[in-house]
């Protein structure tokens, strides 16, 4: 984020300077060459936006569609396959959140409409959603859920908890009736929501005619977007012009800090914190134990917004904030790209590329074992390191 | 915007060369070389360049640059981030038993974006960021209604205790206001020309039903109620960094002067928690009822809001009449299995067992103390120059002062010692004689106005004040009557381009 800022600034003083002094007009809002930058400013954030961030919602908004249609399943046919399928649905879901990470701002944040509380909340408060599964009238459906129950009932940590124990599906047997009400329910409003963050930041009318439909099959959901947060409508768009931003500089500051800080919660908060404290309750994750997993697909996230693309394995983009880095400083290209896959290589280390869930370390912590402390430690530096190479990148937003 | 880079370029030379002149700023119009200074909003170990969606959430220099105090910054970030829950074992547990809200970003979000207005009070509407107060009409400035209630009104509770106040009872009205001049500028434009509501003003009532409150004995028709919007957290450490003899001297010229005498917090002995002995004056909270961070309103909301106990806050913020109530209530004992002298004992106990860890709270107060101010912008363009000398000519600097420095010893945080800040408040509270003003009717502290411009980017909207009635710069500045009446009227009477312009450098810092 903001480590080294000011060193940069004293940097970026004693090569401005010259600049400064030799050649800084009055009014320079004609010079060619400014307005270049704001046309290039203008296409990165178009590519930002149409290449990671709306395929990344896209692909959530369709994803949590087959969390729907397994739960489906596994409500007509209540198997032990069903089930697997209904938690590997999850999974899918969780990885395609995960990927969206490095951009939340705008529509899902709470100044908005609140999405990233509503679908990520932790912890849980599990009494009260026991007591919504006793019930045994008026039942949860998916709209109560969405418009009436608190974040910390709902989203994919409940859907987890329901789906999940110890890192494995749970056993069929052990899920009662209210349950997997509950699950359908919880995952109606998580469908919705996801559905609602990919329509405020495409536009309705750039969505499939299917995605229109889960849309427009919940009028409080319609109605919050289109009479609550109309200027939130289109989101993709208003950026990619900087409406309202005070700058083009400050509207492709979006994506540093939008990478700058999610590198700096992955290190500090999500990996650092519980495992220095020992906390098991900190690790997210905590009934699937794929913890490490969405650290990793956070760092993912912040590739692609950085060099276009989405998902894990997705293609460079051709136009990106990588490449007006690589254009003024090519060794700073180099240097993002490397300490991103440094950082993803640390992180997969911790559990051994898989083998170990990140619940499992920190709880070993807890008990005193602190033979990985070390690779923990490289994970959380390779992360931050992260965020001050990006934080380099606002020098050359001139 | 291209030229943005090029000034804060050349700002730390500024500072290499020693300039930091701190005269008093009111009606003189800095020279060139404080315009530089003034991108540092928060002072160089106070501010931040960062202009994007996530500006009020960033730590300052003085917290980077020391790894023990960002480790502890990101700690208390996440508490401010994380819900509580009533259920041991999940973390950050502690609920209840009863409450105002679950989290600090419930009402601050973003930390400085502030909630929006809304129509409803319904504190699970993530937007809502008000809290309700009942109150004294005769005297608001009493602890309110303090037999009953708690300073800032409780309307959730966990089962099988009943909130003070029933939600659904409270009304909230936003009514239509028109000034002595029609709403209209001198020259014949209505006010915010070209919006949706142009040409009008708002002011909220509210009305709590008697059904609505769970004390029988209580009679709502002798009290009035009213909400108030939360403040930003960010630069809350440097406005706590400037000196009590700095702010006595303030309020003392402003007695001075003849004309918009601001009135200074009562003073607060709070030896037992800060580093600084003897009684300071109030300076946070609108109407500067907390004198120190370290007693301020981030450290009690932390617990009062929530009701989560801490080693220095081992009770329930509670009404001894709400323990009563609740422990003689049938359905209360029935499903606690107690009597009502046990329910009474344990929520009216003063040694309850902590549910948040000294450690965890030193982190949040990090966090809390840490929270950069965002660095000016845009400040060389010329029209934001124009606006900078009308905001100087015009008044607004007798109560929005520009600057300070803080004190040379800041013990909670040494770094931000010594610092050129440009909060633009002179931490007193002033009558702007507002319609139904609530409890700032009794002056309402002068808002800091750093940073304030980027609320569009970061939050979608622009409601100010303290009930969030203005929708816009322009609004704001239009419901300052009273002492403020005349910096009012000039802007009312000013040329369209000037009245932008103004506004423009309001954006600016």
């Amino acid at each position: 984020m903001k480590k080294y800022l000011l060193k940069c600034m004293f940097t970026l003083a004693v090569i401005l300077m010259v600049v400064n002094f030799t050649s800084c007009s009055d009014d320079d809002d004609d010079d060619p060459v400014v307005e270049n930058r704001d046309e290039m400013y203008g296409n990165i954030l178009k590519s930002y936006v149409n290449t990671t961030v709306i395929p990344t919602y896209k692909a959530l908004a369709d994803a949590a569609l087959e969390m729907r249609a397994t739960n489906q399943a596994l409500k007509e046919n209540v198997t032990d396959a069903n089930m697997e399928s209904a938690a590997a649905a999850w999974l899918k879901a969780r990885i395609q959140w995960e990927l969206s990470e490095a951009f939340l701002f705008g529509p899902v944040s709470e100044d908005y409409l609140n999405i990233d509380a509503h679908i990520d909340s932790w912890p849980l408060e599990l009494e009260e959603i026991k007591k919504e599964i006793g019930l045994t009238e008026g039942q949860l459906t998916g709209e109560r859920a969405w418009k009436e129950l608190e974040d910390e009932v709902i989203g994919f940590h409940v859907t987890e908890y329901l789906l999940y124990r110890e890192g494995k599906s749970r056993p069929v047997a052990e899920l009662t009736e209210g349950e997997l009400n509950y699950l359908t329910a919880a995952t109606d409003a998580l469908v919705w929501d996801c559905v609602l963050a990919y329509v405020a930041w495409a536009g309705e009318e750039n969505v499939s005619a299917a995605i229109k439909e889960v849309y427009r099959q919940n009028a409080d959901i319609v109605n919050f977007l289109e009479n609550e947060n109309a200027s939130i409508k289109n989101f993709g768009s208003k950026l990619s012009s900087a409406d309202s931003y005070s700058s083009w500089e400050s509207a492709v500051e979006e994506i540093i800090d939008g990478a700058i800080d999610i590198a700096d919660e992955v290190g500090a908060t999500k990996i650092a914190d519980p495992y220095s404290n020992g906390r098991v309750e900190d690790v997210e994750s905590w009934y699937s134990w794929h913890s490490l997993e969405d650290y990793t697909n956070n760092i993912y996230s912040i590739r692609n917004a950085y060099m276009g693309g989405e998902g894990v394995t997705g293609s460079p983009a051709s136009v990106s904030l990588s490449t007006f880095v690589k254009e003024y400083d090519a060794a700073l290209d180099t240097e993002i790209k490397e300490k991103i896959d440094n950082c993803i290589t640390k992180i997969q280390a911790i559990g051994d590329n898989g083998s170990l869930s990140f619940y499992k370390v920190v709880e070993a912590k807890s008990k005193g074992d602190v033979s990985r402390e070390a690779l923990v430690n490289a994970a959380v530096d390779a992360c931050l390191a992260v965020g001050v190479s990006f934080e380099k990148i606002k020098e050359l937003l001139k | 915007m291209k030229r943005f880079y090029l000034y804060i370029a050349i700002i730390p030379l500024f500072f290499l060369a020693g300039c930091e002149s701190d005269d008093d700023d009111e009606g003189k119009i800095p020279d060139e070389v404080e315009l530089d200074e003034e991108y540092y909003a928060g002072g160089k170990m106070g501010t931040v360049f960062v202009s994007s969606s996530k500006a009020y959430k960033q730590a300052m220099p003085a917290i980077d640059r020391d790894a023990q105090l960002f480790k502890q910054f990101m700690r208390g970030e996440r508490l401010a981030d994380r819900s509580f829950v009533t259920n041991e074992g999940m973390g950050y547990s502690g609920l209840g038993p009863v409450y105002i809200r679950k989290s600090c970003i419930a009402c601050h979000p973003s930390y400085g974006g502030r909630g929006q207005r809304v129509e409803k009070f319904d504190t699970n509407d993530s937007k809502n960021s008000y809290l309700l107060m009942i109150y004294d009409p005769s005297n608001p400035a009493l602890p309110l209604a303090s037999k009953y209630f708690t300073g800032m009104t409780q309307t959730r509770a966990i089962a099988p205790f009943k909130a003070p106040i029933d939600e659904s009872g409270v009304k909230l009205t936003w009514r239509q206001y028109t000034d002595e001049y029609g709403n209209k500028y001198e020259d014949g434009t209505p006010y915010s020309a070209g919006t949706s509501y142009e040409g009008t003003l708002i002011y909220p009532v509210v009305e709590v039903a008697q059904e609505a409150i769970l004390f029988k004995d209580f009679d709502m028709s002798k009290h009035a109620a009213s909400i108030e919007a939360t403040i930003g957290i960010y630069g809350t450490g440097l406005l706590d960094a400037i000196s009590d003899e700095d702010l006595r001297a303030q309020y003392a010229e402003e007695q001075a002067r003849g004309y918009c005498a601001g009135k200074i917090g009562a003073d607060i002995d709070e030896t037992e928690q800060n580093p600084y002995p003897g009684p300071h004056p109030g300076r946070f909270t609108y109407l500067c009822t907390r004198a120190t961070l370290d007693n301020g309103p981030g450290a009690n909301a932390l617990w009062n809001i929530t009701n989560v106990t801490r080693p220095d806050r081992t009770s329930n913020y509670m009404t001894e009449e709400y323990a009563k109530v609740m422990s003689e209530d049938t359905e209360v004992q029935t499903a606690l299995g107690q009597t009502a002298e046990q329910i009474f004992n344990d929520l009216w106990s003063k040694s309850l067992k902590p549910e948040m860890t000294q450690e965890d709270y030193d982190a949040f107060m990090v966090w809390h103390r840490g929270l950069a101010v965002p660095a000016a912008r845009n400040l060389d363009d010329e029209t934001v120059q124009r606006g900078r000398t009308l905001f100087y000519e015009t008044g607004c600097t007798a109560c929005h002062r520009p600057s300070w420095t803080t004190r040379a010893d800041y013990k909670p945080l040494p770094a931000i010692s010594g610092q050129k800040i440009y909060p633009y408040t002179d931490l007193l509270r002033h009558d702007l004689d507002m319609k139904e003003p609530g409890r700032t009717k009794l002056g309402c502290r002068t808002t800091p106005l750093w940073g304030r411009g980027l609320m569009k980017v970061v939050s979608g909207h622009s409601d100010m004040l303290h009930d969030l009635r203005a929708r816009n710069y322009e609004e704001a500045i239009l419901w300052h009557g009273g002492e403020a009446k005349p910096a009012k009227d000039t802007f009312r009477k000013m040329t369209k381009e000037d009245r932008t312009a103004l506004i423009r450098f309001l954006e600016s810092i």
